[in-house]
């Protein structure tokens, strides 16, 4: 009988300790960040710092696929979408991953100032974070403005795509008003995105003299970008690994592959050990490789200097001002001319002359910075002189993504 | 040494030892087990006296020996899977010896073999649902070492597909298909009453396969491994278990002397077998030079149609990338001990060299279980097993840099290198793939403590304790100055699943009166299930040498994940038998989740079942000695992932390495686990002595509350699906197991056995969702099989005419899995001792993808495709306009050269196949011929020896591991091996 008393308080005790001492009924999950845990003060830069995660996210998906769509780049892989990219096919089904990611863009940065709203209360108008997350938002509508047939905002109706215009100016404008009550370089650099970024949707809008008046604002050198990092695989611009690890996409193909020696769109080509060229991952396609964007780390722009010089390029012309308009895009040439690799003046007398050479100066300047598509979009739309040809026939922008029209009750039948 | 250590020591020596003192009144009982009717000695089968805890097992000869058994009249029972067992009695004289020879009947179907359930052990003819046992002693010749292949076409019901014939690669086992479209279907596997981890590691970075952990149970420590298929059967596991319960026994020890057993093995694993129909050089693994090294140009337009020619320097010099590979295995165990006590140990050594140069996958390890039995109503367990792996990988699958993909797409591979002919353009280098180093490290521990308890003999209690602990270590390294990558890369991966594990079990048994006999069971289980996983990759190293992740200039850190997850459960059941003929069973169980969403609270799930042993009764004819219907009702569940139900921000670096949350994953509070609810209905009869048995299942399972990933409007910013309980999945089907003695006499014994399987699942109900997106053309969608192909179809596949589709509409093709299985079996012994075993297998209306024949033909580099690609060049070219005319509209889109036409859909085709398992031809080597042992057994063994199947691909089987647990294509994977061994067993 004893040692049944002592295998029934071994039992006891080994249940006990293995339910409490062994930790058995401990659950967790470090890591994920609970929505509830936001709420603080504390948690506002790590919220905006997201944003601009999510922009750079949405910048990476829609750079590498616009680029083909719009004759930047053409595509030599065995990707599948890709392959109707290059033919101007652009289908509800081939867009989910770059919708969504536009979209998440969008979102995160509009909620999370609604939170910043509530958990900051009257310090949020003082608060530099404030103006930086307009800015994402404004950056944000401004390329699914670009890029989008449609806007679609939290799963409502189908709506103009223009609506992301006037969302953008909103949120810039916002920004410039709490950018304007603070003091020092964090000011003026936010006054400089704030203005670059409403001058374009401005100007989409058709609003050219106040899209000119924000653009003289921005010093030509200014650059701001999408942040691109080696510190984790989540931050790497893999445009860069398509083109040049994966080898997926090439110069090869486009109208860019006849210009050499341009600062603005550097590519060369890929030897193999023989000395032919090589070819892409389609193992047909010969390589001919971007190097605008040379680690995995390399930020893309999303407002600068010489993008605002091309914009009031563009506005001149508009206006007819041939002469203003040449002398805007060789200064902007002249601050891109090397020795090595110079730019020399243009020259055009007419509209006709000079219509051309804006929309090639402009797709240079602008050139793997995802805004190639919207420009061939609206010039495409316009008469002679300002029609560009390449989109006819050609899907021209992004359409609402089968994902989202499955999902949204708005969009459904 | 310490004192206490030493006395314990002294304790067990003297408690393992036979003890003589108890000698002075006991008797010794010998004599052979032979099989009735036939006479032919049976092995392996265990003797013991009835009531005291004296027993063995019989030698090869059929031989046994009890010693120490008390003086008086006693009862021997003989048992053994496959036969009813017996009991004879016998008068046992102190100080002396008596012979007792014992026949046992041949029983495929046999309603006294105790099983184990959840509510402990219980005899085979009170349970109301089908419960398959493979047997360790019908597979003990075969050439099978891993569980997986023990599990292989063995049983109905399951479908085992092995993904790549890399050595150490895993499968997929599935029971009754999928009820799941989430939450995987693995069921829960136990190994001696210890739940262990039952799914596949992470892939291995640059190998994409992983291991199945089940696999580290090794073949020869199995006694034999029960199978509960269905939820009806599985009610009391609770939730988890509606993919079904595979148990598994290993052996234990027995009273008497130590019985050891060695057996060394050694063996061939090879390709050459591997074939593409119309390609004899079987995608260059089979010939890396000569005539054969061409493709077709297909994308210029002045050589459109022109053979290509290249050449590899770095080719083996016996022309093919195959070898053939060695294997080598030991093993050797001991079984033996006392009446108080017994034991078992084994160990194992094996080298298995793959096919390719540098695969092979070196295991080892031990087991030890023990049984103590300190009092007769008490029994304690220990059971516990290490083993210990390192797979070197051959670089596989969909990946650029890989040996396969490079290899197999000849002239467009991505490996470029000096040393061909002049004039050669296309100069190959693959053999720098193998370069790459990659290896997994694997620790797998199991260890449990069980103690059954029968106070009085009307009420037993069980408690389990157990541990399961999987660590593995995954690291990659392409090295410095590589082809591809010419800083080098390093990927590391530490991975460590731990499953803790309690189980308690009562039962206790009240008759009423002459014919009414009730058990009342109660019980519980708490299982916790932890998941460490961290992975690192470092990029470009300085120099050459072996490399540590801080040699990188670049480190990124990709996982780390620490999750631990909690169910606990409590049931009851109560059963009342008839006259010990008839069962009914009534049985509940309640559980709790912490993946359960905060306001779901606690999931009940039901049973109920009826077995009613009809020949029992008078009228029933002799001729049929066993029929017993049975029929159940039960649900069982599957719980969410482990924080599924949480509205969560995932940390990230934006801003230049600045923290930052991004939208992970929306939550949803009503969250709970699916209910899957099974009907099931069944017989079991055997018929003329054993000749002939059947064991019959018809099944209709609905998983009601099926989690589906429903998507939120992109627009609103969560991306991620997240899980609903809304979905509906139907599975129905039938297991069908014959068996039967074609001819019995004492020299020729020849059994054959039949399994079929058939399982039709749709999917009723997606939530809304109109379609689910799994992988590569496969979803699942309303009304059609879980998952299916969904692709473009060519509406005019055979006419001679250009291919007719439409390229956005998706059709249904097929169903991804295989739905009817049927494996074949035969045992042919000669003379008692010589024996040939042959397995087959069917599986047939599943699909798969050929990835290699599309992305081949896209490239001009499928050989099956180059007469067609040449012609189709000359009707480019306009040098022949009529050139195409004799190919079908198949031919032509799966060859075509125009990419608009290319689609991986035209190689989505049915998988298919039978494959000849294994053959064995065992020989007993008589006892006589090896003096002082109780015999051997000398086994010549071929494993996957012939495929026929029209399926265009390297192997209906393979599937990228990435997409294999519910999704397949095949991807540049290799090909099952073909293996060779001969097997020497010696037992004393």
């Amino acid at each position: 009988m004893r040692l049944l008393r002592v295998t029934q308080r071994a039992i006891l005790v080994a249940t006990f300790g293995a339910l409490t001492g062994c930790g058995m009924l401990e659950v967790s999950n470090p890591g994920p960040q609970s929505d509830e845990s936001l709420n603080t003060a504390t948690a506002m830069a790590g919220l905006v710092t997201g944003m601009s995660f999510d922009l750079s996210r949405s910048m990476d998906a829609a750079t590498q696929e616009t680029a083909i769509m719009a004759d930047e780049l053409f595509h030599g892989g065995s990707y599948a979408n890709e392959i109707f990219f290059n033919q101007g096919i652009i289908r509800p089904d081939l867009v989910n991953g770059m919708w969504g990611s536009m979209h998440r863009a969008r979102w995160v940065a509009e909620a999370g100032i609604e939170r910043m709203k509530t958990v900051l209360e009257e310090g949020f108008n003082t608060n530099p974070l404030s103006a930086r997350a307009y800015i994402y938002a404004g950056l944000a509508n401004r390329i699914l403005g670009e890029l989008t047939c449609n806007a679609v905002i939290d799963g409502g109706p189908s709506e103009d795509h223009k609506v992301h215009f006037a969302r953008a100016e909103g949120h810039f404008t916002e920004a410039i008003r709490i950018a304007g009550g603070l003091t020092g370089a964090i000011r003026d650099s936010l006054l400089r995105v704030a203005h670059g970024g409403r001058a374009s949707v401005r100007a989409w809008q058709g609003k050219w003299a106040e899209a000119v008046a924000d653009a003289q604002l921005v010093p030509t050198a200014y650059v701001f970008s999408a942040f691109f990092s080696t510190n984790t695989g989540a931050e790497n611009n893999d445009l860069v690994f398509e083109t040049n690890n994966r080898l997926e996409y090439t110069v090869f193909s486009t109208q860019w592959a006849q210009v050499f020696r341009d600062p603005r769109v550097p590519w060369d080509t890929v030897k193999t050990t023989g000395g032919a060229i090589q070819n892409g991952q389609n193992g047909r396609t010969p390589m001919f490789r971007q190097r605008k964007f040379n680690g995995l780390g390399a930020d893309i722009p999303l407002v600068k200097g010489t993008e605002m010089l091309m914009l009031r390029a563009e506005a001149a012309l508009r206006a007819n001002d041939v002469a203003g308009a040449m002398a805007l895009i060789n200064q902007q040439r002249a601050f891109y001319s090397t020795t090595a690799n110079p730019l020399p003046p243009l020259s055009a007398s007419t509209a006709a002359e000079a219509w051309p050479i804006l929309q090639k100066e402009r797709g240079a300047v602008l050139w793997l910075e995802n805004r190639r598509l919207w420009d061939l979009r609206r010039w495409n739309a316009e008469p002679p002189p300002i029609k560009h040809t390449f989109l006819d026939g050609r899907d021209k922008c992004i359409p609402i993504s089968e994902n989202e029209m499955l999902s949204n009750p708005n969009l459904r039948g | 040494m310490h004192p206490m250590p030493r006395r314990l020591l002294s304790v067990l020596i003297l408690l393992a030892a036979p003890l003589p003192l108890l000698a002075q009144n006991t008797g010794m009982i010998q004599g052979k087990v032979t099989v009735e009717g036939i006479g032919r000695p049976l092995p392996n089968a265990q003797v013991g006296v009835v009531g005291l805890p004296i027993g063995t097992q019989t030698n090869e000869a059929g031989d046994f020996r009890l010693t120490g058994v008390p003086a008086g009249p006693r009862q021997v029972r003989v048992q053994r899977l496959g036969f009813a067992p017996a009991t004879q009695a016998v008068t046992v004289v102190a100080g002396q010896t008596v012979t007792l020879n014992l026949s046992i009947r041949e029983a495929p179907v046999s309603l006294e073999q105790v099983v184990v359930t959840a509510t402990g052990e219980t005899r085979k003819k009170e349970i109301s649902n089908s419960m398959s046992t493979i047997s360790a002693a019908q597979l003990e010749n075969a050439p099978v070492v891993s569980t997986q292949q023990m599990l292989t076409a063995q049983s109905p019901g399951v479908t085992v597909l092995a993904n790549s014939g890399q050595p150490g690669a895993g499968g997929v086992i599935k029971l009754r298909g999928n009820n799941s479209i989430s939450q995987g279907n693995n069921p829960i596997i136990y190994v001696d009453g210890v739940r262990i981890f039952s799914g596949n590691t992470p892939n291995v970075p640059n190998a994409r396969q992983n291991t199945l952990p089940l696999n580290d149970i090794r073949a020869e420590d199995i006694d034999r491994v029960e199978i509960v298929k269905g939820a009806a059967a599985t009610t009391l596991y609770g939730t988890e278990a509606s993919g079904g319960v595979i148990q598994i026994f290993t052996k234990r020890g027995q009273s008497g002397a130590p019985r050891w057993t060695v057996e060394i093995t050694g063996g061939t694993n090879d390709l050459e077998s591997a074939e593409v129909h119309g390609d004899p050089a079987a995608v260059w693994l089979k010939q890396c030079r000569g005539p054969l090294m061409f493709g077709i140009d297909i994308t210029r337009a002045a050589t459109l149609g022109d053979e290509i020619r290249f050449e590899d320097p770095t080719c083996p010099p016996s022309n093919k990338w195959i070898r053939t590979g060695i294997i080598q295995r030991y093993n050797t165990s001991v079984a033996g001990g006392t009446e108080a006590m017994q034991y078992y140990f084994g160990g194992n050594l094996s080298d298995e060299e793959g096919a390719i140069e540098t695969g092979r996958n070196i295991t080892g390890g031990f087991r030890g279980n023990f049984s103590f039995r300190p009092r007769p109503n008490l029994e304690i367990g220990l059971n516990s097993s290490y083993q210990r792996n390192k797979v070197a990988w051959v670089p596989d699958g969909n990946l650029a840099n890989g040996f396969s993909l490079n290899v197999m797409r000849g002239l467009a591979g991505n490996y470029r290198g000096p040393g061909c002919a002049t004039g050669i353009t296309n100069c190959m280098a693959n053999a720098d793939a193998l370069r790459i180093q990659t290896f997994t490290r694997g620790d797998h521990y199991i260890s449990g403590l069980s103690l059954n308890y029968t106070p009085i003999e009307a009420w037993t209690n069980r408690l389990s304790v157990g541990l399961d602990y999987v660590g593995q270590e995954n690291r990659s390294l392409i090295p410095y100055g590589h082809q591809r990558s010419p800083l080098g890369q390093l990927s590391h991966t530490d991975y460590i699943r731990r499953f803790l594990s309690m189980d308690y079990a009562s039962t206790y048994r009240k008759p009423f009166g002459a014919a009414w006999v009730s058990n009342t069971s109660f019980g519980g289980q708490v299982f916790q299930n932890a998941l460490f996983n961290k992975s690192v990759n470092a990029n470009d190293f300085a120099g050459p040498g072996e490399p540590t992740i801080t040699s990188a200039a670049i480190r990124t850190v990709g996982t780390d994940s620490r999750q631990k997850v909690v169910n606990a459960g409590l049931f009851a059941q109560e059963q009342i038998s008839w006259r010990d003929r008839a069962f009914v069973t009534l049985g509940v169980r309640i559980d709790g989740n912490s993946a359960f969403g905060e306001d779901f609270g606690l999931q009940t799930y039901p049973k109920i079942g009826l077995a009613y042993v009809l020949s029992d009764h008078d009228f029933w004819p002799k001729a049929i000695e066993t029929f017993k219907v049975r029929g159940a009702i039960g649900e069982s569940g599957k719980a969410p992932g482990a924080f599924d139900a949480v509205r969560t921000w995932s940390p990230i670096a934006g801003d230049e390495a600045k923290p930052g949350f991004t939208p992970n994953q929306e939550g949803n509070a009503t969250l709970g686990p699916e209910r899957t609810r099974e009907m099931e209905l069944g017989f079991e009869a055997s018929a003329y002595g054993g000749r002939f048995a059947v064991d019959a299942t018809y099944f209709n399972t609905t998983t009601s509350d099926a989690l589906i990933g429903v998507r939120s409007p992109p627009s609103q910013g969560f991306l991620n699906t997240q899980l609903q309980n809304v979905g509906e999945v139907n599975n129905k089907g039938l297991e069908l197991k014959l068996d039967a003695g074609i001819i019995r006499s004492e020299k020729v014994d020849w059994r054959g056995r039949i399994n079929y399987t058939q399982i039709n699942s749709k999917a009723v109900d997606l939530g809304g969702e109109p379609l689910i997106a799994i992988g590569a053309l496969t979803e699942v969608r309303e009304g059609y099989p879980v998952p299916a192909l969904f692709a473009p179809i060519i509406k005019n596949p055979n006419e001679k005419a250009a291919p007719q589709f439409d390229a956005t509409l998706n059709e249904f093709i097929g169903p991804t899995f295989p739905d009817k299985i049927t494996g074949i079996g035969t045992t042919l012994t000669l003379w008692g001792n010589l024996m040939l075993d042959a397995l087959g297998e069917f599986q047939y209306g599943g699909y798969n993808i050929n990835y290699i024949g599309f992305q081949n033909a896209n490239r001009g580099v499928w050989r099956p495709c180059y007469d067609a690609q040449k012609k189709l060049a000359a009707v480019i070219r306009g040098t022949d306009p009529s050139a195409a005319n004799d190919l079908t509209a198949l031919e032509r889109a799966r060859c075509a050269i125009d990419r608009t036409v290319q689609n991986a859909a035209w190689f989505a085709e049915a998988t298919d196949f039978f494959r000849l398992r294994h053959v064995t031809l065992t020989y007993q080597i008589p006892q006589r011929w090896l003096p002082r042992t109780n015999g051997g057994s000398v086994t010549l063994s071929g494993r996957n020896l012939w495929l026929n199947t029209d399926y265009s691909g390297l192997d209906p089987e393979s599937a990228d591991q990435t997409d294999s647990e519910f999704a397949r294509r095949e991807y540049y994977q290799l090909p099952q091996l073909r293996s060779f061994s001969v097997a020497f067993r010696l037992n004393w």
